[in-house]
């Protein structure tokens, strides 16, 4: 089997196979505990796991179970979902250090000699 | 709303921050041109309370608003305006930049406004509801993007390594900086007002505690700074003004100047000597950043390249330099930010003369031009028409008298060249005539216009020419046998006598007054609304409605209230009116 999940859905599988087969509302506890994020972002996640196949949940209590072990999962490659989010306008709207641009190899090379120029 | 004022003059205060820009960049401080970008902004913006239109009588004021502009704009020159602007701006001074608006915001409140607007609406919409979508659609896509980001944000992990947290830690800051990392940006950035957060990318690898310190510390300068919210505006300022190419060309270069001064105050922070580690620093970051661009290359001037020399090239600024930056910013602001008062009066002039022209209907007066039109005109005659024709003799009467149309008051009649003047028509607009007529006349005169609507002359023309008839046509006209009788016309009047549509102000509306003269149900007798519409018909007094309006210092109905007949007399008293 095949899954790939990004690291924040690795944070909650993490917790499944620490402690075995746990609520939501226990995940989420934890997690808050953790990292900070608070109810709704880890029940996302926790839908997002399920999607892809690494979570099953059951009656009652959104009891999660997690389908796969860790030795099973690779981490998501994700050079494509960055081109995703960060394109159209997410550098106008947050404040990054760097523009959208990437540079080519020349780009970057005259870049430096002209650090050099100008010191 | 004035938005076509505030795009030309806004677009007239980014070219000049442009050659600004260009003539001062790395000369003066990067921060002036921030200030300077964001008082474009605000320009742009402010008084935009642009309220999204929630009901039909917004969109329709704003419609007007829009419609008055594009008339002004269209008879004067944008350099006249221009002109004016740089007029009015040396004299008001800097309190005029955020309230410079307001006179246009009163005159709008003005109904005599709204009427002239009318003709203008028929055409209007269709564009508005263009700019509408357009400003919409810019605002979805920039929300689109901001939640997207902002979901994926949520689900951050928070930064383990001690050495960062230490050092942001360690920034003096009021609010608590959280430190993130996730896979799914390429470089260091900053998101969030109340609770900043600095997103790092995963497993940045830093090449020496310095870089980490310059890279977290530009981002910790841009929180301090608030730049979120200055993007954010720059944003809004793009959805408002989404047609106005300049405002997009702001909206690039005050995102890199946001930049530029907060690697100025990076490099001020760790002194000179730092301008080269932190140069090299960008530069490595940005070739780890990911595949290189396949596109776009060499479109423009490299804003990379742009930095880089601007971080080189930086100097400590001397007092001197900070003071020549201030001076330069309020002498910019001034001139290009302050009101144009001045082009609000040609507005309001625009309004007096469409004024004149709806008066179609001789029931909408003003009340300083005829106190009362009663059912009957005939009786009155005497004693009203004379304060109504040297009212109406004074708004062009000069034009009239450099033609040689002369007053005479002991007779109370108009001469042109000594002669008692019988028939006079002047055509004040398309279709729209101001007339009178005096029985005891021996020459008529027809005003000739140009079609700007100068006066030209006027054209004699004989009596006979004119008839009776002709003249009752619009139901209150007519040729007394003495003295004057003065009237407005629309040559498209629609009215009969008897079955006569009342062109009552739209705001009427809401309070229950229906355009056939009638108020919850009854008859209207006297409406009296100081200066905007005073109102009496030749209804059966039983039964009937006496409404007294009072208004605001800004013109805004405050209440409409119905009173005794007893009661309104004395309320108008000092009007001089009787019914």
């Amino acid at each position: 089997m095949d899954v790939k999940l990004f690291d924040s859905e690795l944070k909650v599988m993490d917790v499944l196979w620490r402690e075995g087969d746990k609520t939501a509302k226990y995940i989420a506890e934890v997690l808050k505990g953790e990292v900070g994020w608070n109810k709704n972002t880890t029940y996302t996640l926790i839908k997002r796991c399920m999607n892809k196949g690494a979570i099953e949940r059951s009656e009652p209590n959104f009891m999660c179970h997690a389908l796969i072990p860790k030795e099973e999962v690779q981490e998501a490659e994700t050079e494509e979902l960055i081109n995703k989010v960060y394109d159209g306008s997410a550098d106008k709207l947050f404040a990054a250090l760097l523009g959208r641009k990437n540079l080519s190899a020349e780009q970057i090379n005259r870049l430096k000699q002209l650090v050099e120029e100008l010191e | 709303m004035d938005l076509l004022e505030m795009g030309v003059t806004g677009g007239a205060m980014v070219l000049a921050v442009l050659a600004v820009r260009k003539i001062f960049q790395n000369k003066l401080p990067g921060n002036t041109f921030v200030v300077l970008w964001m008082a474009v902004a605000l320009r742009l913006l402010v008084p935009a309370a642009v309220p999204v239109p929630w009901n039909a009588y917004t969109l329709l004021e704003h419609f007007e608003g829009v419609g008055q502009w594009g008339d002004v704009f269209g008879f004067a020159a944008p350099k006249e305006t221009e002109l004016a602007d740089w007029r009015q701006g040396i004299q008001a001074g800097e309190g005029q930049l955020l309230t410079g608006n307001s006179v246009v915001e009163e005159v709008q409140g003005d109904a005599r406004v709204k009427e002239g607007a009318k003709g203008l609406q028929k055409f209007l919409p269709a564009w508005n509801l263009i700019y509408l979508a357009g400003a919409l659609l810019c605002a979805v896509f920039y929300a689109f993007a901001y939640l997207k980001c902002y979901r994926e944000f949520r689900v951050t992990l928070p930064v383990e390594d001690l050495d960062v947290l230490s050092y942001v830690r360690s920034f003096p800051m009021k609010r608590k900086v959280q430190v993130r990392e996730s896979s799914l940006v390429a470089t260091p950035m900053t998101y969030g007002v109340r609770h900043p957060v600095i997103l790092l990318p995963k497993g940045i690898k830093w090449e020496s505690d310095r870089q980490m310190r310059l890279v977290l510390t530009h981002e910790l300068v841009h929180i301090r700074r608030f730049d979120v919210v200055w993007k954010l505006v720059l944003a809004m300022a793009v959805c408002v003004h989404w047609c106005n190419p300049l405002v997009w060309v702001m909206n690039i270069l005050a995102n890199r100047d946001i930049e530029l001064a907060c690697d100025e105050k990076v490099v001020r922070h760790f002194g000179q000597d730092s301008r080269s580690v932190y140069a090299l620093s960008l530069i490595s970051l940005a070739e780890r950043k990911g595949r290189p661009m396949t596109w776009g290359a060499g479109f423009g001037k490299d804003a990379m390249e742009e930095r880089i020399v601007a971080i080189m090239k930086k100097k400590i600024y001397s007092g001197k330099a900070v003071a020549g930056a201030a001076i330069l910013v309020v002498f910019v602001v001034v001139l290009f930010a302050t009101s144009t008062k001045q082009t609000g009066d040609a507005y309001l002039a625009e309004g007096d003369l469409a004024q004149e022209g709806s008066q179609s209907s001789p029931i909408q007066i003003p009340a300083q031009a005829v106190p009362v039109w009663s059912g009957d005109l005939r009786e009155e005659e005497g004693r009203r028409l004379a304060g109504f024709l040297e009212n109406a003799y004074e708004n062009e009467g000069s034009e009239y008298q450099k033609f040689g149309l002369l007053y005479d008051d002991k007779e109370n009649c108009f001469r042109y060249q000594g002669k008692v003047v019988g028939y006079f028509e002047d055509e004040i607009e398309p279709g729209m005539f101001r007339r009178f007529t005096d029985g005891r006349g021996a020459v008529g005169l027809v005003a000739q216009r140009e079609a700007s609507g100068a006066i030209e002359g006027f054209q004699e023309v004989g009596l006979n020419a004119v008839s009776t008839e002709d003249l009752d046509e619009g139901g209150h006209s007519y040729l007394p046998q003495t003295g004057l009788a003065f009237s407005y016309k629309s040559s498209d009047a629609t009215e009969s006598a008897g079955d006569m549509a009342v062109d009552f102000p739209k705001e009427y509306e809401k309070y229950g007054v229906t355009q056939e003269g009638k108020y919850k149900g009854k008859w209207i007798k006297v409406l009296y609304d100081a200066e905007h519409c005073v109102y009496t018909s030749g209804c059966d007094e039983e039964g009937a409605a006496y409404l007294f309006v009072k208004r605001d210092s800004k013109g805004k109905i405050i209440s409409f209230q119905e009173m005794e007949k007893e009661e309104m007399q004395k309320a108008i008293k000092k009007e001089g009116i009787e019914f």
